[in-house]
């Protein structure tokens, strides 16, 4: 989607042109700064309308522009009363579930709480007040909500997915419309399989004839529960721009246009180039224009945009290499995901040299079967948005392939389009813009990877810590050598200790934040006025609102 | 006697069995406190689990695990009863108690309180039986959903499968297999693994930590709500640390051994309900 920037004045709004998180824009804000294309704005459709919806997407490809969007529509509509509520902090009560039998119950309640909590703002955005018993109703769940984020466990609130419905049902028949819509963002607690399945128990719990879920997931590490399933249970969207398609740098430049109308690079077919870089990712993409306008570089724009792409192939990378960082068990699996990253990115520039450049390629198709090992670093990988999974190719009696689009970021920075050593930022874009069919890698995984790769893929578990032994299994309780108790480590904690430097940033970023003596995430989040922010050093307003995002987002899901 | 009689197979003899070659006086009070005694146990089967000589014996893993339960059983018992003789609320709660008469006598000089012989009929390896209990002695009531309440749900699980072990050499009867929410609604049995045996522990040992701390933080609670904390440490010195000794496993506590550390937020609360206490009788 774009972002519009009406206003002449580009210096009050600086700040929020480069604001990454919708959730963060004000109704007028993000009006003023949204345009939708007409497949978002199909998508907006269908999340206020009826049955229950998974809005699919990696980090940044706009799943909370479009469900803000949906709230503010609904209410402009009034076709029906739309809540929306933010799950990103539901990894903070993860501890509960190393220190709490009712972990689950607790996690139950407070993804039931956040629903009534939300009606404070329907109430704001609709002007019809709550009751008396709405109005206690939702100051219990609030005070639920911040007793469970300060780390004290509160006595249970007694809501159950029936009583949230009823509620809801009441206040949308004096809203006078007949149903709710349920616009659960960040429900995908990424990383936290126990409550994502609780959640979708709950996500199928609600879905009633007045009231329909929608959640906005990440691809390829959802875990939903035994009793969901996808299709039946609810529709899957995709929202993350496809840039092998007609009508994806149309809709880019009008982002640009929208919401950086100041960016005007020396070559015009630039902002294509950097468009295709992002790889569909709206969020990306202002980061790379953002990139190549704070280089100051006004003589060498190439080199402006290589770069560019170059630290933001770094990042994207950064983000699958921060899943092993985050889930040490699954660090094997990354460092598989690496080496495949590498191998198709070899195979494409030897297969896309001495093409035309109207005939290079930037996907690889694995035939089928695709081992379940491998499957789950191409889901990684898919989450990290390293990789887009599109249409199987068919070959006939020669089997099925699965085909994967490679970042293009990490293509043209890692050379793979084979363009020579003198090429021009515009045929960049000539290679990527209308990809051929034809033209792709058709390989098979121990082509990629080599024979034993399925051997590497294994979970890595952390050893006994008294007596150094194996673990044979990921929820062994007891070391089996000693009989020591194994206890399973909070994710929530590792992330707060974590350093800086595992933070998606570019490195000068990281260097700047340390030398101002930040070096664990906990810090950047516990310094909520942005202490990271100083004149003379190279973290100004848009990089500090950019660091605290990246830190909110590193400890989110 | 008659002449008739089927001979189908060896007869029976006379035998009897000298149980006081079975049953030996033992030495006891040897440990700190319930959870102690529990875990210094368990800490035994869990050493002849892990043990590879019967990594594949699901009989003998069954019978290990039957000892585990047994033990958490047993911590029940011993903790119930030890409450009234701690709490001064709780001793009043159930002084009406029939106890049996020879109670004091039998359980003198052990570490065990004399209470526990109210249980000497009874079966702790059921989930109401424990929440009933705990209400009547200690005048304490664990809630359905919290984490105590769920705790003893998951041990309630294991007390069906103790019971498909204990009584029917581990066949899964119907109403084991409907307490076990099985989907198959056929005869089965109980074979556990290795894994399976340690995830029976891993339950027995998350119901003993709750019911710990479940009890041990009530009890402080209702002495702060109950002013029998006064806030000055020469007061509640004694009482205090009979608590903290009562419930804590020395080396796993917050407070590196020193009760003391554990009364302040306690000794604040106590404070601040005398003041308010005060405030409404002055008022």
């Amino acid at each position: 989607m774009a972002k519009t920037q009406a206003a002449p004045d580009l210096a009050p709004a600086q700040e929020l042109v480069f604001e990454e998180r919708a959730e963060n824009l004000t109704q007028t804000d993000l009006e003023r700064l949204t345009v939708l294309s007409d497949a978002e704005k199909a998508i907006v459709k269908k999340l206020i309308g009826p049955g229950a919806k998974l809005l699919s997407g990696p980090r940044g490809s706009g799943k909370s522009t479009l469900f803000r969007i949906a709230f503010y529509e609904a209410a402009r509509s009034r076709v029906a009363i739309a809540l929306y509520v933010n799950y990103a902090k539901a990894l903070a009560i993860e501890p509960l579930f190393h220190s709490h039998a009712d972990a689950a119950q607790l996690f139950r309640q407070w993804v039931l709480a956040k629903i009534i909590a939300a009606l404070r703002e329907v109430a704001d955005v609709w002007s019809i007040p709550l009751t008396a018993h709405e109005e206690a109703q939702v100051a219990r769940a609030e005070t639920y909500i911040d007793a469970l984020a300060a780390g004290s466990v509160p006595s249970n609130l007694g809501l159950s997915p029936s009583g949230v419905t009823q509620i809801l049902k009441q206040y949308a028949e004096r809203a006078g419309v007949a149903r709710t819509v349920l616009l659960l963002d960040d429900a995908a607690h990424a990383f936290s399989v126990k409550q994502q399945r609780e959640f979708f128990e709950i996500f199928r719990e609600l879905r009633s004839r007045d009231v329909a879920g929608k959640a906005a997931i990440y691809p390829g590490v959802t875990s939903f529960s035994p009793s969901f399933q996808v299709g039946h249970e609810a529709e899957l969207i995709e929202a993350w721009f496809r840039p092998d398609q007609d009508s994806y740098l149309p809709t880019m430049r009008q982002i640009v246009a929208a919401r950086f109308p100041t960016f005007a690079p020396k070559d015009p077919r630039a902002i294509d180039v950097l468009a295709l870089a992002s790889f569909g990712l709206p969020r990306g993409f202002l980061s790379l224009c953002y990139l190549v306008e704070d280089s100051g570089n006004t003589t060498n724009s190439r080199k402006a945009v290589l770069d560019a792409i170059g630290v933001h192939a770094d990042v994207v990378r950064t983000v699958f290499s921060n899943i092993a960082d985050r889930l040490p068990r699954f660090q094997n699996f990354i460092a598989v995901g690496s080496e495949l990253e590498r191998a198709a990115r070899a195979a494409l520039r030897d297969y896309n040299r001495g093409k035309e450049t109207n005939r290079k390629s930037g996907s690889v198709a694995i035939s089928e079967p695709v081992p379940d090992s491998l499957q789950r670093v191409l889901r990684f990988m898919e989450y990290a948005g390293l990789v887009r999974r599109v249409e199987n190719l068919s070959k006939g009696v020669k089997g099925t392939y699965r085909r994967y689009l490679i970042h293009y970021a990490c293509l043209i920075s890692g050379n793979s389009l084979s363009l020579g050593k003198s090429f021009k930022v515009s045929d960049i874009a000539s290679a990527l813009s209308r990809p051929h069919a034809h033209e792709l890698v058709k390989t098979k995984a121990d082509t990629l990877l080599g024979t034993d790769f399925e051997g590497k893929c294994t979970l890595a578990l952390p050893p006994c810590p008294k007596c150094n032994t194996e673990r044979i299994a990921e929820d062994q309780k007891f070391c089996m050598n000693c009989g020591f108790e194994l206890k399973a480590a909070s994710v929530y904690q590792d992330l707060l200790e974590a350093d800086v430097e595992k933070l998606p940033l570019p490195k000068r970023k990281i260097e700047a934040l340390k030398e101002l003596g930040f070096l664990r995430v906990k810090q950047l989040l516990s310094s909520e006025t942005q202490s990271f922010r100083r004149p003379g050093s190279s973290i100004g307003p848009v990089w500090a609102k950019r660091i605290a995002t990246a830190a909110e987002e590193w400890v989110s899901v | 006697m008659s002449s008739l009689g089927l001979k189908l197979h060896t007869p029976e003899e006379s035998v009897t069995i000298n149980f006081a070659d079975v049953i030996r006086s033992v030495p006891d009070g040897k440990s700190a406190n319930p959870i102690s005694d529990y875990f210094e146990v368990t800490e035994k089967l869990k050493k002849k689990l892990i043990g590879s000589e019967h990594k594949d014996d699901a009989e003998i893993l069954g019978l290990l695990t039957l000892g585990v339960i047994s033990a958490a059983e047993f911590y029940v018992r011993n903790i119930v009863a030890s409450v009234p003789h701690l709490c001064p609320i709780a001793q009043r709660h159930c002084e009406l108690i029939v106890v049996p008469s020879g109670s004091f006598s039998y359980y003198a000089g052990s570490s065990y309180p004399h209470l526990v012989s109210c249980f000497d009929h009874e079966s702790f390896a059921d989930a109401a039986k424990i929440r009933a209990h705990s209400v009547k002695f200690t005048g304490l009531k664990i809630g359905d959903g919290s984490s105590v309440g769920i705790a003893l749900e998951e041990f309630n699980k294991l007390c069906e499968l103790r019971h498909c072990l204990v009584h029917a050499r581990g066949y899964v009867g119907l109403k084991a297999s409907s307490g076990l929410k099985l989907d198959s609604r056929r005869p089965a049995k109980v074979l556990l693994t290795q894994a399976s045996a340690l995830d029976v522990l891993k339950v027995c040992h998350n119901l003993v930590r709750a019911l710990n701390s479940f009890l041990a933080n009530g009890l402080a609670e209702r002495w702060v709500e109950r002013g029998v904390l006064s806030g000055e440490w020469e007061k509640d010195d004694i009482l205090f640390k009979a608590l903290v000794q009562l419930f804590w496993i020395k080396g796993e506590d917050g407070y590196g051994g020193v009760a003391y550390r554990a009364y302040s937020p306690y000794r604040k609360a106590a404070l601040a309900r005398a003041a308010a206490v005060l405030a409404k009788v002055g008022a």
